[in-house]
């Protein structure tokens, strides 16, 4: 059976929304700006900048009124990344047209990505505690717990089929994909409302990332902007804020509703290198890559575009590209390589790496484009992978 | 500290958390319930009322079903 987008949204740096996120990209915006969580914190980042619920929703104003206030009551006093949620989720379910020719609600799902989505949440409230531990609102009891994202999204879509969030770390996007793939595969549900999840970091956790060397830090004689990803002055990755949602439904579903096709989701594979570090890698990697293709029905030439993971950590950009040289073997030259949604060679990347969202957002206007046809200011792994290979680092 | 001010406190805070509500319609009578408040308001609003005030309450003075002048006098025994 055919698997297919019928709805996207997105919230990040660039975009509310994904007509907004995608004339970004054709300006050749980039989201990334110096010391967002001040000086103490990483040098750069792409943050979404003056969200508000109230601001969301008034954007999708023609949406059914009580559609709206679900969605306001529910979240009004719910953590910014529920907030962010909702308001993306509602550009996907309008997209899908879910509201105009909606589906029975117990076959709907729900598959949240991500995971410690509300740790910043969390950190908020210690001054409460502090001062005195009756002072503790009790709603932290649920919105401490990610699943909080899917209850709050199935009191607003009435969505009463299955729910759950998928913990993969970055590749959640991609893994909250293949199980709603597999749910609408096996037949459990028509259609899954897909949220790749706000990871809304405490300086803690951002300074984790610094000093296990993973996020671009501050140093003498750094760059106003930083290399993009793959660029041989490449140090890291930048953190970026950011959500996306999509809707999958079955093929049959889509034509007993008359809804519009964004994409279709053709094969997919994910894989462990038992392993619990963070270091890559390419044999992995390009294990993954092969079997996509072949449960897509392929073969490595037809592929013509690669979203990247494109970290721009030193060891992450040199191994993905091992990796695809593995994966594609004399085809590696022949797609296009994407990271971090924009170029990777003539801006830096726009919107950063998302954490629990990472590979979401880029579905979302990747999707809007293919039905557009216009191209993508890319570039290919020729054109990138000499300044790579010449920052190949040990370890 | 006096009734009516706790009184004020709870009525402000059931405004901040569910703005539809009437403000006409709290009373003393009526149970957070019956203003339409969930499991979680309910329990927000008393915390909230505590920290404004600087009180504090053990949680098992508290019972489903209490009506706000019964709040009132429980909060203010611990003042």
């Amino acid at each position: 059976m055919t698997t297919v987008v019928t709805g996207v949204g997105v919230t990040c740096s660039i975009g509310s929304g994904v007509d907004d996120f995608e004339a970004s990209l054709r300006r050749g915006c980039s989201g990334i700006v110096p010391d967002p969580w001040g000086s103490d914190g990483p040098p750069f980042g792409a943050v979404i900048d003056g969200f508000t619920l109230a601001g969301a929703l008034e954007a999708r104003s023609s949406l059914p009124r009580p559609l709206l206030d679900r969605a306001e009551r529910a979240g009004r006093r719910a953590p910014r990344p529920v907030q962010v949620a909702i308001a993306t989720a509602l550009e996907a379910w309008q997209r899908a047209g879910l509201h105009d020719t909606p589906l029975d609600g117990e076959r709907v799902a729900i598959v949240v990505a991500g995971n410690n989505l509300t740790t910043a949440y969390a950190e908020g409230q210690r001054a409460s505690f502090a001062r005195n531990p009756a002072y503790l609102p009790g709603r932290f009891a649920l919105h401490v717990q990610d699943s909080d994202h899917v209850g709050t999204l199935s009191e607003v879509f009435s969505i009463r089929g299955e729910g759950f969030t998928v913990g993969g770390a970055s590749a959640s996007g991609n893994l909250a994909i293949i199980q709603a793939a597999r749910l609408l595969e096996l037949g459990v549900v028509d259609a899954c409302l897909i949220v790749g999840a706000l990871a809304d970091l405490t300086a803690m956790e951002m300074q984790a990332f610094v000093n296990l060397g993973a996020m671009a830090c501050r140093r003498p004689g750094m760059p106003c902007r930083p290399a993009p990803p793959f660029h041989q002055a490449r140090r890291g990755f930048i953190l970026g804020q950011g959500c996306a949602s999509l809707v999958l439904e079955s093929e049959a579903s889509t034509v007993r509703r008359g809804a519009r096709s964004w994409a279709d989701v053709a094969g997919y594979a994910a894989g462990l290198d038992a392993n619990r570090l963070a270091n890559p890698s390419e044999a992995g990697e390009a294990a993954a890559m092969i079997r996509a293709i072949a449960h897509a029905g392929l073969e490595p030439h037809h592929i013509a575009y690669v979203n990247t993971h494109g970290s721009g950590s030193s060891l992450g950009d040199v191994t993905e590209l091992a990796a695809l040289r593995r994966g594609l073997g004399r085809w590696f030259e022949a797609p296009w390589l994407n990271a971090g949604v924009s170029s990777c060679t003539r801006t830096p990347n726009s919107t950063t790496r998302l954490i629990a969202s990472a590979g979401s957002p880029a579905r979302s206007p990747y999707t809007a484009r293919s039905r557009s046809r216009y191209p993508t200011a890319s570039a290919s792994a020729a054109s990138i992978q000499p300044s790579c290979s010449a920052t190949r680092e040990p370890g | 500290m006096d009734e009516q001010t706790i009184f004020e406190a709870i009525r402000r805070n059931v405004l901040a958390l569910v703005p539809e509500i009437p403000a006409e319609q709290i009373a003393l009578d009526c149970t957070l319930s019956d203003l339409g408040l969930n499991s979680i308001d309910r329990a927000e609003v008393i915390v909230l009322v505590m920290e404004q005030l600087a009180v504090s309450v053990p949680v098992h003075e508290f019972h489903r079903g209490n009506t706000i002048a019964t709040l009132v006098e429980v909060i203010r025994r611990y003042t």
